[in-house]
């Protein structure tokens, strides 16, 4: 009962968010200096040209009208015309295309930062003050202070050019072949993931050391349990709760990640599209990327506060 | 000490603890030549302020000290064991089914993320090794579980098992630890304040449980307060505890009578003055524990003892065997029957 009320609330919190972020959007784009006419008929397009252009695309509308029919064909599932970069295809077309290599390369950096940082983590508090612990937290240090761009080249020069076992360049759609989006994935996905795998890490390790001392771990211990159940059911399990929170809240750097990424490694996704349509003044084409990344981030924070909720009860009931 | 050591109904016999903590700038003494024993379905009270050593000294007993501690004993034997160097697992193995605290903070003692009945399902397995009737006892462990806190006095248990610890009072959670510990019917009981958090009506309740526990049960009970009625109406004897140190070790009766450390008789004199409420002012001791990391290079209690004198200050006294009594101060030096 109290998990229905707190899941609808969420997601109404959620859609008034996705409101007001399109509003932004829509008057981010408008704030960009330069001209999508131009950008599509070149510098010396005769101004006749560009009046149609301009007319035929609906941009000699005034602001507040272009804004209505955006935001109702949104409504309607009609996420405009590409007007540039692929003119005259509608832009829901683009994104479904790109959409599954974004998705594909977000969860999957996201998995191995989190399987790194379990990892890490864990042994950095369980073995606190030892080698193991500082060549862990060192190691973290390290992954939260390379740019990932720069690890990005790092990793091509040593996996693709040196070792030559992972492709420096180009993408197999997971919709193709989901092994061959696997090991091409990899490089990107790590180059992604090493920044948040060092974060997650340090959060998990503080979290555990925070937990052991609490007092319902002596007193698991007052019960003679075993060392291995005591830390499964007791120190993991509650230091579970501010680590799970903490990967919501690093989910946006996944977005700026793979806007970068994607054009180092030739990804053809909806952040290397982002990236194209901002150049080519296409408005449909970069607003509609930006909400697409907006309804990612605030449902990876959804499902977040979903575990986070089954976590603690102490939030549902 | 004489009595103690005929039969072997002796629960816990410890002798020289000694127990502190390493500190980044260096080791941190807190508790030092510690005796006691106490004896099947004895209570043995530990009463000292805050910051005497009674807790780390309770926790010391159960290996439950943080990891940055460090104890030594000469002689720690429980039951017929001889646990002084025992390694760590086989001491876990004692804790719960052997021995098992009360702690003070009730709600601190329950594992947030879990229901009530999964720590009494658990406390049920871990007992199944103890014996047959045990193991078979936990497979039901939910009308175990419901009909041990109907003895401490929750009626409702079949409910109780269903909540988080969250969603129950300070005293309630008490009473389902005390189910707990009960769960395992260990032979030696620590109480480490265990009403010090709860409201006045439910402290006396639970109080009363102790004491009615205490009649059935053939345990050995270790209660650490610092509230001396609550010592005087509980414990059989009680260790005084000042700055690490047991000051004076009797039985309780005989120390209410006829304290002999000045520290225990200062005690005594505020607890008597707060019980009479009188309009005067409360008699206090005058300053303060001393820090442990900077005792007074005699007597711990010298700086505050009306009794003071010189050797005092340069002396740390040994524990004086007097009969039935022992004390850690000078002036019963020539009252020493033990002769040291």
């Amino acid at each position: 009962m109290g998990f229905i009320w707190y899941l609808i609330i969420r997601l109404g919190g959620a859609l008034v968010t996705i409101a007001i972020g399109a509003v932004f959007v829509f008057i981010l784009m408008q704030l960009i200096p330069g001209d999508p006419a131009i950008a599509a008929l070149g510098e010396n397009a005769t101004d006749e040209n560009v009046a149609a252009f301009r007319r035929v695309h609906g941009l000699d509308q005034p602001l507040p009208v272009q804004f209505w029919i955006w935001l109702t064909g949104i409504v309607q599932g009609d996420f405009g015309t590409s007007i540039t970069l692929a003119q005259g295809y509608p832009v829901w077309d683009l994104m479904v295309q790109r959409l599954p290599n974004t998705l594909f390369i977000a969860v999957y950096a996201l998995l191995i930062a989190v399987v790194i940082a379990f990892f890490a983590g864990s042994i950095a508090a369980l073995r606190q003050g030892k080698m193991s612990d500082t060549a862990a937290t060192s190691a973290s240090v390290l992954g939260i202070s390379m740019p990932d761009f720069w690890l990005s080249y790092v990793l091509i020069l040593v996996f693709s050019l040196g070792l030559g076992v992972l492709p420096a360049f180009g993408f197999t759609s997971p919709m193709v072949s989901f092994s061959g989006a696997l090991v091409n994935g990899a490089l990107p996905a790590f180059a992604i993931a090493a920044p948040m795998a060092g974060v997650f890490a340090r959060i998990l390790r503080a979290a555990l050391l925070e937990t052991k001392r609490r007092d319902y771990v002596t007193a698991a211990r007052s019960f003679g349990f075993r060392d291995t159940f005591v830390y499964m059911h007791y120190i993991f399990r509650n230091a579970l709760i501010p680590f799970v929170t903490v990967i919501g809240v690093q989910v946006r750097y996944l977005v700026g990640g793979t806007v970068i990424i994607e054009r180092i490694f030739g990804i053809a996704g909806l952040g290397s599209m982002m990236v194209d349509g901002a150049f080519g003044r296409d408005y449909a084409v970069v607003q509609a990327c930006m909400l697409a990344f907006l309804v990612f981030v605030l449902g990876v924070n959804l499902i977040v506060d979903i575990i986070c909720a089954f976590l603690d009860p102490r939030r549902t009931h | 000490m004489t009595e103690a050591t005929n039969g072997n109904d002796v629960a816990l016999r410890i002798r020289g603890l000694n127990a502190g903590f390493r500190m980044s700038d260096g080791y941190l003494p807190i508790i030092e030549d510690v005796s006691l024993e106490v004896r099947k379905g004895e209570v043995l009270g530990i009463i000292g302020e805050s910051g005497s050593g009674k807790t780390v000294t309770g926790m010391a007993i159960l290996h439950l000290l943080p990891e940055n501690a460090e104890t030594k004993w000469e002689t720690f034997d429980f039951l017929d064991l001889d646990v002084t160097g025992m390694d760590e697992e086989a001491f876990r193995d004692l804790r719960g089914n052997r021995m098992a605290v009360v702690f003070q903070d009730p709600t601190g003692a329950f594992n947030p993320a879990k229901k009530v009945g999964w720590h009494f399902h658990q406390v049920f397995e871990r007992t199944a090794v103890k014996s047959p009737d045990h193991a078979q006892r936990a497979k039901g462990w939910r009308d175990a579980a419901i009909d041990l806190m109907r003895d401490v006095g929750i009626a409702h248990g079949e409910n109780v098992l269903g909540q988080y610890p969250h969603q129950l009072s300070g005293g309630m959670l008490q009473r389902a630890l005390i189910a707990l510990v009960l769960a395992f019917e260990p032979d030696l009981i620590l109480a480490d304040e265990p009403t010090t958090n709860l409201d006045n009506i439910v402290e006396r309740q639970i109080l009363n449980l102790f004491r009615d526990l205490q009649k059935r049960l053939d345990s050995a009970f270790v209660f650490i307060t610092h509230d001396m009625t609550i010592a005087a109406a509980l414990c059989d004897r009680i260790a005084v505890m000042y700055a690490g140190r047991i000051v004076e070790l009797g039985k309780t009766k005989e120390i209410f009578d006829d304290p002999k450390h000045p520290y225990t008789q200062g005690l005594l004199a505020t607890a008597l003055a707060l019980e009479e409420k009188s309009g005067e002012r409360l008699q206090e001791i005058p300053g303060e524990l001393p820090h442990p990391g900077n005792l007074p290079p005699g007597c711990v209690f010298a700086p505050r003892c009306p009794h003071v004198f010189k050797r005092c200050e340069a002396e740390r006294p040994p524990l004086f065997h007097l009969p039935g009594r022992e004390v850690r101060c000078l002036l019963y030096e020539d009252d020493d029957v033990a002769g040291r």
